[in-house]
């Protein structure tokens, strides 16, 4: 007997504005429960952690998003046995369900991240300009101890980190004006001086375009910008 | 600018910033579908085990330490261009280089008696 795969949830009302296929070919559907609807596709067999099953499930929600539609992401791998399984779900938390889709009522997840070009020219400049850099630098070429490596190294952390949110703020602050909600995300390497996530209204999709491509453009010769979206708000559900 | 050198000419040429859909970085989508999205706890078929990324507060430790002492070789490493980490331990000397390894075969004994589990730091 095929399972259902759940991508996430949806108004009902939308449901036919997404025409697309999921997992094995197989099209979507949606099981509904009044105001809200579950997106499915039938699956059989067992889910492995492929690429292009993982990319499959990102595929669906980027499509529905792409349609206009508010969708609620489910984390990967979410099987139901039956319909009627999925039905008891949406209605034991109805009035939760419903809540969260609001939040997310015509609002997209944005992703920008921004990068230092050249970060080992970023180290030499922070080391020369900073004295408490130059200090410490000094202190653990001279004096070796393991103490003061992992103390050395969590304070140039912090520094590094400061120096990161103090580079960025300006253009954060420009963003965050644009969009509904935002999230700030852990870097994703030494280089990367900022990973956030917003919340922007449909609406105000172009001016964040906008704002985003303007401050790439300030400073090309410092950083790169990964702009990364329209995608399902997974950062605020 | 006619008399910028061929450095400037490329860095003219890059595109300020990229915008992709997340489906173009399997790291993104990796990020947000297995660690984000709503969870059904009873209904989560798929086998994660082997990837599953368990935060035991001891192990976080240990990873912050490791991260603490990666920042304190990067700013050894830092007078030469195309230092970093490498060069760090270089200008930290050999002394420091074995305290770490030793250090290293240490807690891997004790990752191999834990279960191998991975920490998220």
């Amino acid at each position: 007997m095929p399972k259902f795969y759940i991508y996430g949830l949806i108004r009902n009302k939308t449901a036919g504005l997404l025409v697309t296929s999921g997992f094995g070919e197989k099209e979507t559907m949606t099981v509904d429960c009044e105001d809200i609807a579950a997106l499915v596709s039938l699956y059989e067999g067992e889910i492995s952690l492929s690429r292009e099953n993982l990319l499959m499930h990102m595929k669906v929600l980027d499509e529905a998003v792409a349609k206009g539609l508010d969708v609620l992401p489910f984390k990967f791998g979410t099987l139901s046995e039956n319909e009627e399984e999925i039905r008891n779900l949406l209605k034991d938390r109805y009035s939760d369900w419903l809540k969260k889709l609001d939040r997310i009522s015509g609002k997209v997840e944005l992703t920008v991240q921004i990068f230092w070009l050249d970060f080992d020219q970023r180290l030499i400049k922070l080391v020369e300009e900073d004295k408490t850099v130059a200090g410490l630098r000094e202190r653990l070429l001279s004096q070796q101890s393991y103490r003061l490596l992992v103390t050395t190294g969590e304070v140039f952390k912090s520094i590094l980190e400061t120096r990161k949110k103090g580079e960025t703020e300006e253009v954060f602050k420009k963003l965050i004006s644009l969009s509904s909600e935002y999230k700030e995300n852990p870097y994703l390497a030494d280089a990367n001086i900022a990973n956030w996530s917003f919340l922007v209204e449909r609406s105000k999709e172009k001016d964040f375009d906008s704002a985003v491509k303007q401050a790439a453009e300030e400073n090309k010769e410092l950083y790169l910008f990964k702009y990364f979206g329209p995608s399902a708000p997974f950062d605020f559900i | 600018m006619s008399n910028a050198g061929p450095v400037q000419q490329q860095q003219d040429q890059r595109p300020a910033y990229e915008r992709s859909p997340i489906t173009s970085s399997l790291v993104e989508v990796v990020d947000r579908v297995l660690d984000k999205g709503v969870v059904i706890d009873a209904w989560a078929k798929v086998s994660l085990v082997g990837i599953e990324v368990l935060t035991i507060e001891a192990r976080v430790v240990v990873a912050s330490v490791e991260t603490y002492i990666r920042y304190a070789e990067l700013l050894a490493g830092t007078r030469r261009i195309g230092g970093g980490r490498e060069e760090g331990r270089q200008a930290l000397g050999e002394s420091m280089k074995k305290q770490e390894t030793q250090d290293k075969q240490s807690k891997e004994v004790q990752g191999e008696e834990g279960g191998g589990s991975k920490v998220n730091a």
